[in-house]
């Protein structure tokens, strides 16, 4: 294979028919892969008619051309599918060696349709595809579950739900490796809906370039500007991702208690460099990525991978809690469970906030961190009060009368930076297609981080194009795929080369932005066949109107209204956030919706 | 009117652009685009002294009461808005680029910060006409492969998130078009000092 | 009196995270800062210039948004200096 594979892998769990179709090339070339091919798939395959989480919704599991190519951080792929948390398109993507082996398998995507009648799990390998039962697995941990499958991150790679999903928890997560997730929006849900408990593969099918010489070439380039880079040579490898925690707070930009104040006195004991001065093991990298972000932690109780900086702040400032080990091992609970990390410690402390208001009879309130790991677990398990938290904060806020003290967007819980302090990641939140979402181009780069030039992070005019360029340069980084820390250093200029030296064919820096745009796009028509309008394009109230009351953000609100207007222009969409027929035309849409 | 902020980042980058040797008094300019439309300096306001009242706004595509006042080469600008993602354009007159833009057909940079930043840059011919549909189309097309091009004997058009960024481009350019001009001038033999260096003519 | 914070790797050159120091610019209080600890200047200056990449705020407003390091200061008011976290600086390149 020459970046793709030219086969999509189709899995019916009711029939337990297997298939498989060749690859689409125009849309191959429209849609790259990953995330972009994941939306074109499901346009065709899931209807507004479908509910998330009944066997007619489908999970669509695809690498892009660039994955197992060896291009730097090219271990990556998504899962598409509609979520049940949100009702939205929904796509999650993941990095460690799961990606880059299926890929080997022969395959661009697997699609996974209907209900197996019991507990099953799918197994890929050279000597055949097979669903096979997985009764023996239903109600083990992810830690259990990928250890019995025999995980071996060079040879043989696991994913699978934990018992969130099994129990069909609207913010479980589908894990690979052991401790890598597609986390948001409840993708785990589905695969429980599907009575599916993993996916092993085995494969070693080369993706191959066919101009060697310029990839090679490429791939040194490429190289050098992550060596180059202070992000992702010193920062990332040196504190993890968390080394932004002192950083957002400095600014007034970190949420705490529920977005009550925009800066947490507890920052430092919850810093990257804290983190690396006290329980840090070993740093660790995906597949084929020399940028290593990944933490190996451990506590005097246990021992684990993460807390990334998302979660650090969820099950931190976020619950205004300040013992690093205590999140750390939340994280690890979180992992084995399958739950994200972010919706997870977001409810958590949205409940915190309710029973303060008495708007929930619960012992919890912000700071009992010895109240945070019997609370995950009976998320995972549906006990209780988790049973509620289960579904995520929106509904659980809605349902004791308060929906407006649900910190998210679209229902997705907001990540760890307030926008009162960063405008344009205001205008990234609410329109994020997924909802509340920092994955699809964070402003962190350009309010905060300079990155790649600093604009002032409290003003608003000129924004507007800035977070559609992030948004559109995410969605093609997600459909390559490779992993966005390795964006934040080389750009489109340099994955257009290198799939052109992989594939042979003509990709320029703006084909990919423009890919980029087409998914946004189609992401947009999808959201709005399934019903939801302009007036879902918002935030919390609280960040509407609530004005910060100290710090370096105070006084300000999310200065929305603005920013948004002059987005849906940019975009080409008319007032109602519609795309207009010419915006479609050019981005070749138009005959999806006539 | 521009805000603040944005016409003080259109007055530094160009100034920074006419004290930095890279326009003659009354040429060059840049633009921004903010929603649909582009700000860009007016016919004949002077880079290096920018003032609030020296912008038009113009929709990027179509007539109004802007287009008239703009720089003659609005077309380009639009072009370039309409085909790139970019947000701000630079277009200036360097004058060691412009030199050897009249001897060959891409200027490969040769030393370490151009040649990272840049790697290639093609000469594209256009008839000279400033402003021409025939330029912008190739200017734009050009711009979706590389974020900064040459024209042959008139100037560089570069593009960024910002005017700064852009501007990046641009001084780096100059400054690397300036070393090849003393290498050759030189006339000795070129020490090469970069791995894979013969691979950049493919960039 | 102004406080300063040190983040990140810069903290390796000083003696505590949190130093007290005064002056009338940003540029005048890092430059006393550094007078006695030659390693925390080059770490953080080139050419009486920040280094790429280094970002200084003060109480939250990066200085680049204000007069860079001839930004004045109030008493009470406090710098942060992080080490490079990422992008590019104004007009320069490393
Ligand atoms: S930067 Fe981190 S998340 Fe991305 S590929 Fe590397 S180790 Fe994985």
């Amino acid at each position: 294979m020459e970046g793709w594979a030219g086969k999509i892998l189709d899995i019916d769990l009711t029939s337990g028919e297997i298939s498989s179709h060749p690859l689409d090339r125009e849309m191959a070339r429209l849609f790259l892969g990953g995330r972009g091919l994941g939306a074109r798939l499901l346009w065709d395959l899931v209807g507004p008619e479908v509910k998330p989480l009944s066997p007619e919704n489908v999970l669509i599991f695809a690498t892009g051309p660039l994955t197992a190519s060896g291009v730097q951080t090219s271990n990556r792929f998504s899962v598409s599918t509609k979520s049940p948390l949100t009702g939205t398109i929904l796509d999650a993507n993941s990095g460690g060696w799961w990606g880059m082996r299926f890929k080997r398998t022969g395959y661009d995507a697997l699609i996974v349709r209907g209900r197996a009648p019991q507990p099953s799990l799918i197994e890929i390998g050279p000597e055949g595809i097979a669903i096979q039962d997985a009764a023996h697995l239903w109600g083990k941990t992810v830690s259990e579950t990928t250890e019995l499958l025999g995980q071996n991150n060079n040879r043989r790679n696991v994913l699978c739900i934990g018992p969130a999903g099994e129990n069909l928890s609207l913010v479980s997560a589908i894990m690979n490796d052991g401790h890598r997730s597609l986390a948001r929006g409840g993708p785990g849900a589905v695969m429980g809906s599907k009575n599916l408990k993993a996916i092993v593969t085995v494969g070693t099918e080369k993706n191959q370039a066919q101009n060697p010489d310029q990839f090679k070439f490429m791939l040194y380039e490429t190289g050098k500007i992550i060596k180059q880079s202070p992000l992702t040579s010193k920062a990332l490898p040196q504190f993890g991702t968390a080394a932004v925690m002192n950083v957002v707070n400095e600014i007034g930009a970190l949420p705490t208690r529920n977005f009550q104040q925009s800066q947490f006195e507890g920052a430092e004991a919850i810093s990257g460099e804290r983190m690396t001065e006290t329980i840090l093991v070993k740093k660790q990298a995906c597949w084929a990525c020399p940028i290593s972000c990944t933490r190996i932690t451990k506590t005097d109780r246990a021992e684990g991978e993460g807390p990334e900086y998302e979660s650090t702040w969820a099950f931190g400032a976020q619950c205004g809690i300040d013992d690093l080990p205590l999140i750390a091992e939340a994280n690890y609970l979180c992992n084995d469970l399958g739950l994200d990390t972010i919706s997870v410690g977001s409810s958590i402390g949205c409940a915190m906030e309710m029973a303060d208001r008495g708007l929930v009879d619960s012992e919890l309130r912000f700071g009992r961190g010895d109240l945070l790991y019997e609370t995950i677990s009976d998320i995972a398990y549906r006990r209780g009060m988790g049973a509620e938290l289960a579904e995520g904060s929106y509904r659980f806020a809605a349902k004791h009368g308060a929906p407006e003290l649900s910190m998210s967007a679209k229902k997705l819980e907001l990540p760890a930076y307030d926008p009162r302090g960063m405008q344009g990641q205001g205008l990234l939140y609410a329109t994020s297609n997924r909802g509340g979402c920092h994955m699809r181009g964070n402003m962190l780069g350009p309010e905060v981080l300079a990155l790649p030039r600093l604009v002032d992070r409290l003003a608003t005019q000129g924004k507007s194009g800035i977070v559609a360029v992030h948004q559109d340069t995410s969605a093609a980084v997600d459909s390559l795929v490779v992993c966005k820390f390795a964006n934040m250093a080389a750009t489109e200029e340099h994955f257009a080369r290198l799939l052109t030296a992989l594939s042979g064919l003509p990709f320029t820096a703006q084909d990919l932005s423009q890919v980029g745009e087409r998914v946004w796009n189609l992401e947009r028509l999808y959201n709005l066949r399934e019903g939801f309008t302009a007036a879902d394009d918002t935030l919390p109230e609280r960040l509407l109107t609530e004005p910060v009351s100290a710090g370096p953000s105070a006084g300000f609100t999310v200065k929305l209204a603005p920013m948004l207007q002059e987005y849906y222009e940019f975009r080409g969409w008319d007032e109602q956030g519609v795309p207009l027929p010419e915006t479609l035309k050019e981005l070749e849409l138009d005959t999806l919706v006539s | 009117m521009i805000d603040q902020r944005l016409f003080e980042e259109f007055r530094d980058v160009g100034r920074d652009i006419y004290v930095g040797g890279m326009t003659s008094s009354h040429g060059g300019n840049v633009s921004v685009r903010v929603g649909k439309r582009i700000i860009i300096k007016r016919r004949g306001a002077q880079l290096g002294r920018l003032k609030p009242s020296d912008f038009v706004t113009t929709i990027l595509n179509g007539e109004d009461s802007g287009v008239t006042l703009a720089s003659s080469e609005l077309i380009v600008h639009r072009a370039i808005f309409q085909k790139t993602n970019a947000l701000a354009i630079v277009h200036c007159h360097p004058p060691t680029a412009v030199a050897l833009s009249l001897t060959r057909d891409e200027i490969v940079p040769i030393d370490n910060e151009c040649s990272y930043l840049l790697h290639r840059i093609p000469v594209l011919s256009a008839e000279y006409s400033s402003g021409s549909p025939q330029m912008a189309a190739i200017v734009s097309d050009a711009l979706r492969e590389y974020k900064l091009i040459m024209l042959r004997g008139h100037g560089v058009f570069a593009i960024g998130q910002t005017l700064d960024e852009a501007l990046q481009w641009v001084s780096a350019f100059e400054m690397g078009c300036n070393i090849i001009y003393k290498v050759e001038t030189l006339g000795s033999k070129l020490i090469e000092f970069r791995k894979h260096s013969e691979s950049y003519s493919s960039w | 009196m102004n406080v300063i914070k040190l983040f990140g790797s810069f903290r390796q050159y000083s003696p505590a995270p949190v130093i007290e120091a005064s002056g009338e610019t940003v540029g005048a209080v890092l430059d006393s800062l550094c007078s006695e600890n030659p390693e925390l200047r080059t770490a953080i200056f080139e050419d009486r210039q920040l280094r790429p990449h280094v970002r200084v705020m003060v109480d939250g407003r990066d200085i680049e948004l204000s007069a860079g390091l001839d930004t004045p200061l109030a008493a009470g008011q406090s710098i942060a200096i992080f080490p490079p976290i990422a992008g590019g600086s104004h007009r320069r390149w490393r």
